[in-house]
């Protein structure tokens, strides 16, 4: 697969020359975590370093004017110790776009991340974003979902397909209505199959946001969401309250398909206030609502200047944890920062555990940016749990963007 | 009639929500709006610099190139063309100037005319509307158009040197953008192009806690049951939960509760079912050691399957695929033929 991807980059390259002007953006990332586990039984533990890297490309303006390539991918190599359960290299998006054709129409082929009303996932397949002058939007489409945790393999249509779409409209002012479909299949049979409509409205400072979905299996509806928030209200205040009701995600070729569902409610409340310039309070509040019994979270923090400062708890359902937590965001200039990071909780996440255990997390980080393309970063992390009273991480990371515009004949 | 306590719960909070989107609706209403009375298009007939006279020379985007007063009263001298308050002002006994919206980013009229720029292709045909909207005002997509990528850059930093991504994003942002990134896409691309950031913490490593902090391998549960993230927006869970939890020693807490096979693990199993498919599903169907159907052949159990559950799928993947999940319990019955066919109809061909 590596070849593939190379050999792809090779090609696109080699396409600028009949262009008028190519351009080569990228990203590369180097970067290490140093890391160590335990096993459940024997207690023994391991430690790893593995390096991660990273590449970006975005090759624009190929041959015809808007078409380009772009790619995304990573690979790891394990200096001590190899992890298994990890895959070795990921292929997040592979893809060519062609944008603004005829000014109507956008497409685009290949591995790409999919987000378009219910459907999302990664797809190796075919995308078009239909643009009339009319403000309505009609997207299409269809190909393999990812294979399960085989990144640079792509699957046949008998393993696992999706296909779907969504039309949308701005006709109303400050308003956006769109209705969407999904159908995706995966070995056994239908995975998702769903449809549903989402409706968004701007009013001056207000944002609201309405959603619904209905499983065609189930022939129940699986999601209904309404929403509204509101930004520099008075100036200084944000406020948002969202309502949820779901129907447990249990995909329709599970063998969890047969049983009874108790569907749930949450209901959220979040508030931030900025009295003075640097000085801000938030909070947020959530409620879960099963048919037996609820989940109750509650956060407060005061930013001030570089320092924010936060407690949380929880209580019902899923356990209880309370905590507190520090942050600091120091910016010498525009090329040096400094952070730090702490986090103490108490936790018990079943109501048969007799006590609370205890975790605790520091982070300390400097990033360096010597020059306007290179940003190098190092993080060392101290973690302490039930299962490691001392675990001392190093992670470091240097990253190198760069456009490079290729004239052509 | 009475009302669970669940129930006024429900109430009481879906009555709070309604209060906190009234009250912001009225806190919009405060949005002081302009005491100027002024048509562009009646103003058709005058070239755009009569009025905005600085607007070659503006270097900055916080420069005051609307006209003040005295340009006004250049033509509006009380001879040739009225000058009284009311004229242009709502409120004539108390006239207010125009308010000037904040600017914060860097912005160059001149430069932008010098390059033979017209100002239609920014602030659309002004000369046909008596009253302007933010339509009038381009946004960074009207940007995007002239600055590509490639002939003209489309760095963040050319406009935004003071960037303040907070101020992009809102307070509950990590919650929140999963909604505005359904709704509001075209905004997102404008500066996240392609949507690999987003792959960056949804598929990413996690190794600088960006999507969770360090000791989640441990509270995680409390999310998961409490619904606070949506753990399948990322993760398989089949697959992934599975990893660690398939070890004797990571096993839920609550599976070693007396009388958890018996009745306990079927309350929590219809309250959070998700979490157990997380590790039980088709991999490990241990459910069809004891859920067997108890009529085979005679009906349905609806312990198990729901009333009509079978006439509501239709024709299904089942007559086809030898390996479809119902299978694992429908191989036998009183009257059943061969194959699962004949699990519903007999020995018909």
């Amino acid at each position: 697969m590596k070849r593939k991807i190379i050999l792809t980059l090779v090609l696109s390259l080699s396409l600028w020359r009949y262009g008028s002007a190519v351009e080569l953006k990228s990203n590369i990332t180097t970067y290490f975590n140093s890391y160590q586990t335990q096993d459940l039984y024997t207690e023994e533990k391991t430690s790893y370093l593995r390096a991660y890297q990273s590449f970006r490309f975005d090759l624009n303006q190929i041959g015809i004017k808007n078409l380009s390539v772009h790619t995304y991918f990573r690979s790891t190599t394990d200096f001590l110790n190899e992890n298994s359960t990890d895959p070795s290299t990921k292929v997040y998006n592979a893809y060519i776009d062609w944008k603004n054709i005829k000014k109507i129409l956008d497409l685009k082929l290949g591995r790409q991340f999919l987000y378009v009303g219910v459907g999302n996932g990664t797809m190796d397949g075919f995308r078009f974003d239909l643009k009339p002058k009319v403000k309505v939007q009609l997207t299409g489409y269809v190909g393999f979902q990812l294979p399960k945790n085989r990144w640079t393999d792509i699957d046949t249509w008998d393993k696992s397909h999706i296909f779907g779409g969504e039309l949308a409209t701005t006709y109303l002012r400050d308003t956006r209505l769109a209705v969407s479909y999904v159908k995706k299949e995966r070995g056994t049979g239908p995975e998702q199959h769903l449809i549903g409509a989402n409706a968004t409205h701007q009013h001056c400072k207000l944002d609201f946001f309405s959603q619904f979905y209905y499983d065609l299996v189930y022939k129940k509806a699986q999601n209904f969401t309404l929403r509204g928030n509101g930004s520099s209200l008075w100036g200084k205040l944000y406020l948002s309250a969202e309502y949820q009701y779901r129907r447990p995600s249990i995909y329709s070729n599970s063998i969890f398909s047969v049983f009874k569902q108790d569907t749930y409610s949450i209901l959220r409340f979040s508030g931030a206030y900025q009295p003075v310039k640097n000085f801000k309070f938030s909070s947020e509040y959530d409620l879960t609502l099963y048919k037996s019994g609820n989940s109750t979270r509650f956060r407060f923090g005061i930013e001030y200047a570089y320092i924010a400062l936060g407690m949380y708890f929880r209580r019902g359902y899923g356990g209880e944890s309370n905590g507190v937590y520090g942050k600091l965001i120091y910016t010498l200039n525009k090329n040096f920062a400094f952070s730090a990071s702490a986090d103490y909780g108490r936790y018990k996440i079943d109501e048969e555990q007799e006590s609370k255990d205890d975790v605790f997390a520091l982070a300390s980080r400097v990033e360096w940016e010597p020059v306007r393309n290179l940003r190098l970063a190092v993080e060392l992390q101290d973690v302490r749990n039930k299962i490691r009273s001392y675990d001392l991480r190093l992670q470091g990371k240097a990253s190198y963007r760069f456009n490079i515009p290729f004239s052509g004949k | 009639m009475r009302f669970s306590s669940q129930a006024k719960k429900v109430t009481f909070l879906l009555i709070l929500l309604s209060v906190v989107l009234i009250s912001s609706l009225f806190a919009t209403l405060e949005i002081p709006k302009s005491d100027i009375i002024f048509s562009h298009k009646r103003h058709s007939d005058q070239p755009c610099d009569n009025c905005h006279n600085k607007i070659y020379e503006s270097d900055k985007s916080e420069d005051k190139n609307l006209p003040a007063m005295d340009v006004c009263t250049q033509c509006h001298d009380g001879t040739t063309l009225p000058n009284e308050c009311s004229v242009c002002h709502k409120d004539k006994e108390n006239p207010q100037a125009l308010v000037r919206p904040k600017r914060d980013f860097i912005f160059s009229h001149k430069k932008h005319l010098e390059r033979k720029t017209d100002c239609i292709f920014c602030h659309g045909d002004v000369t046909k509307k008596d009253k302007l909207t933010s339509e009038n005002m381009p946004d960074m997509g009207k940007c995007y158009e002239c600055h590509e990528g490639t002939k003209i850059s489309n760095q963040c930093e050319l406009c935004h040197a003071k960037m303040r991504l907070r101020k992009y994003h809102p307070d509950d942002w990590l919650h929140s953008h999963r909604y505005q990134s359904i709704t509001k896409t075209e905004k997102c691309v404008q500066c996240h192009q392609n949507q690999d950031l987003c792959q960056k913490c949804h598929q990413g490593d996690n190794l600088f806690q960006k999507t969770h902090p360090l000791n989640y391998n441990f509270t995680h549960g409390l999310d998961a049951k409490s619904k606070e993230k949506d753990c399948l927006s990322c993760h398989l869970t089949k697959e992934f939960c599975n990893d660690c939890h398939s070890q004797e020693g990571a096993k839920p807490l609550n599976h070693s509760i007396s009388d958890w096979a018996g009745g306990k693990h079927g309350e929590f199993a219809r309250k959070d079912m998700e979490l157990c498919a997380s590790c039980h599903d088709t991999a490990d169907p241990i459910c069809t050691w004891c859920h067997q159907d108890k009529n085979p052949g005679r009906g349905n159990d609806h312990d198990i399957h729901p009333p009509e559950f079978a006439s509501n799928l239709g024709k299904g993947p089942w007559h086809e695929d030898d390996g479809y999940l119902c299978y694992e319990c429908h191989t036998k019955g009183p009257k059943a033929g061969v194959g699962f066919c004949g699990y519903c109809h007999g020995d018909k061909e």
